[in-house]
């Protein structure tokens, strides 16, 4: 489902300083549930970037859902965007309109009817267990509340890949289980999680395939349910 | 429901699908025959959402349900490295092929715009009482350049040149010139008026001014014939004067006592009017290009700072999928909407305020007169005219101000 194949890129322009990812491979099979593990800093967010196409690698390849990146042109971006499932760590929710909006929108962005998006909000809704707040506004809503109206934002479209950013990152102990279990149901559901985070609470737990970043390379990539941070790399220019 | 065939072992599809492409080019080359390709590519393609069951229902991947056929089998690695790339190709086309339908999609962006226009009650306060204050400035613009040609024409046309004739002049001679003058093109109009109604018209003025009337009794009639001539151009009086000097019937007959306007003392006068109604046209149109300027630069910035509040809006919306025309729609509607409301607003003001500063202009010696009346006249179309350059403005600003955030 996602390939990427020596992949590099460097952020500062004269491709001087260290670079942000470097000959990054990773494939990653169709239903797959893949943690990717980092410090702050290692690259995740790069390699997020990279899959949501805003940013462009500086070298590599990279093929998501069968399409070589290579071959978008700006055009097919939002089209490729709405077979993506995202969860940002700031949510991204839009702040003038309701959870029920919020949700839709996605829905409403590729042009689905109406009906279609009756049907299909609701599920969402209740999959993350949002029942009664559907015309509740961002603002109105607690930390882990918002997440999960970003969760099922991002999965209202049934997106074959769904990438969750530290969507733990600003919640409590109960909130977060309960979103890491939501993930886990999403993947039982067929769909390929990527979860970005750094809490190795939930990686020891989960038992699933571990990808661990650092210093923008992938140092360890395998299931385990033993796996301790390695030593930080220095990050940054020498 | 469709379940995943069982695969022989070592042909697992997430074990295939997890090996890079240079592994499977070694497993071709090792002589291991891995399966087609239907891993990656196509699973966006069967994945059209219409198609799908709710993500609850929807059990395990689509990989391998097709066990489709397939044409050309791989057999080494740059067939493989062809056959990715004929499915990226394939995968790309199918993605774009559903485009949304182009009527829902207008129809949410009125309606987006419709709420984004109530739920940012303040913002849309603020530009539409700017938009009025803007509105108005280029209204009253418009019409103090027009009142203030109008009222230099007026000033102008009431300057006439005066050719004083003969006391005695025959009235053969007096329908030569005025024939004569009639052909010339520099000249609008001309009246003439013979010495006799010159004496009576000077008695009808001076009825009550006994020492007036007793010097015109004592006297013979001295008062010349004049034509008053009112020329289309009083900067251009050449030709006129041309006439005069060469003109035979109307040279011989001149008042020697009495030169034409245009070459006496009066002459300077006429051409300090002309010069001065020509200075202030052009301070006119250049005072009226400043205000129109900075009443669209005032609303442009207004539109600019509202959206400049709500760029992380836009950029989420394009993290999303949104297209260009999806996430700009409604700031265009949006815009447009305080535009027309801003308009109706001044138009109301103005329908107001206008009639009632017309007697005090009228009073002033102010040619507004002719405005108002083609303004009465034309209502419906000043006021839609009105209504257009707010929309207009508002839509226009707003596709403007969201440009930037939409590369």
């Amino acid at each position: 489902m996602i390939v990427f194949e020596n992949v590099t890129k460097h952020y500062s322009k004269g491709k001087t300083g260290l670079p942000a990812l470097k000959n990054i491979n990773l494939n990653v099979g169709a239903n797959e549930f893949v943690i990717l593990v980092g410090s702050s800093g290692a690259g995740k967010s790069t390699l997020l970037k990279m899959i949501t196409r805003e940013e462009k690698p500086d070298k590599g390849k990279i093929i998501v859902g069968g399409i070589n990146y290579d071959d978008l042109k700006s055009r097919h971006i939002p089209f490729l965007r709405r077979k993506l499932g995202v969860v940002f760590q700031d949510f991204k929710l839009l702040p003038k309109r309701t959870v029920f909006e919020n949700i839709a929108f996605a829905m409403e962005i590729a042009g689905m009817t109406n009906s279609e998006i009756k049907a299909a909000v609701p599920k969402a809704i209740e999959l993350v267990g949002l029942v009664g707040k559907e015309n509740s506004f961002p603002s109105q809503l607690s930390g882990g509340e918002r997440q999960r109206v970003s969760i099922a934002r991002a999965v209202v479209r049934q997106p074959k890949i769904l990438i969750a950013d530290e969507p733990t990152g600003n919640l409590d102990e109960q909130h977060k289980w309960e979103i890491v279990r939501l993930l886990e149901k999403i993947n039982a559901c067929g769909t390929n999680v990527l979860l970005i985070t750094h809490d190795m609470e939930i990686v020891k737990k989960l038992k699933r395939r571990v990808v661990i970043i650092n210093g923008g390379q992938i140092v360890y990539d395998k299931k385990t349910a033993s796996v301790t941070m390695p030593p930080q790399k220095p990050v940054g220019r020498k | 429901m469709n379940r995943p065939q069982q695969q022989p072992s070592g042909h697992n599809p997430a074990e295939f699908a997890r090996k890079s492409i240079s592994e499977i080019a070694d497993m071709i080359h090792r002589g291991d025959k891995p399966q087609p390709l239907t891993s990656d590519g196509e699973l966006f393609i069967g994945d059209m959402p219409e198609k799908n069951p709710i993500l609850m229902e929807r059990v395990l991947s689509t990989e391998v349900k097709r066990g489709h056929k397939v044409n050309n089998p791989i057999k080494t690695a740059q067939d493989l490295h062809i056959k990715a790339k004929q499915l990226s190709k394939r995968t790309l086309k199918a993605l774009t092929k559903h485009q949304p339908r182009k009527i829902i999609t207008a129809a949410r962006i009125h309606k987006y715009g419709l709420i984004n226009f109530t739920r940012n009650a303040w913002l849309s306060v603020a530009s539409i009482a700017i938009m009025i204050i803007t509105l108005l400035i280029m209204s009253v613009t418009v019409l103090a350049t027009q009142i203030a040609n109008d009222t230099l024409e007026t000033i102008k046309s009431q300057v006439d040149m005066s050719i004083y004739l003969k006391q005695d002049i025959s009235n053969q001679d007096i329908n030569e010139i005025l024939a004569d003058l009639k052909k010339l093109p520099s000249v609008k109009s001309f009246k003439y008026t013979s010495p006799t109604e010159a004496r009576e018209n000077y008695i009808r003025e001076n009825l009550n001014n006994s020492d007036a009337m007793l010097a015109i009794n004592e006297a013979d009639n001295m008062f010349p014939g004049i034509i008053n001539i009112q020329v289309v151009d009083i900067n251009n009086t050449l030709e006129l004067e041309n006439f005069v000097r060469n003109n035979y019937t109307a040279a011989s007959n001149l008042d020697t006592a009495r030169l034409p306007s245009f070459a006496s003392d009066r002459r300077s006068a006429i051409d300090k009017i002309a010069s001065t109604a020509n200075m202030i046209k052009g301070a006119g149109l250049v005072a009226g290009i400043v205000f129109m300027v900075i009443a669209v630069l005032m609303i442009f910035n207004t539109i600019r700072m509202a959206i400049f509040s709500r760029q992380d809006e836009i950029y989420m919306m394009g993290l999303i999928g949104a297209s260009k025309a999806f996430i700009r729609g409604p700031f265009i509607i949006e815009a447009a909407i305080a535009g027309l409301i801003a308009a109706i607003i001044s138009g109301f003001i103005l329908l107001f305020a206008l009639p009632k500063a017309l007697p005090a202009m009228i009073q002033y010696d102010i040619t507004a007169q002719p405005i108002f009346d083609w303004l009465g006249a034309h209502l419906a179309l000043s006021l839609g005219g009105l209504y257009l350059a707010g929309i207009v403005l508002g839509a226009l600003s707003s596709w403007m101000a969201t440009r930037k955030y939409l590369k």
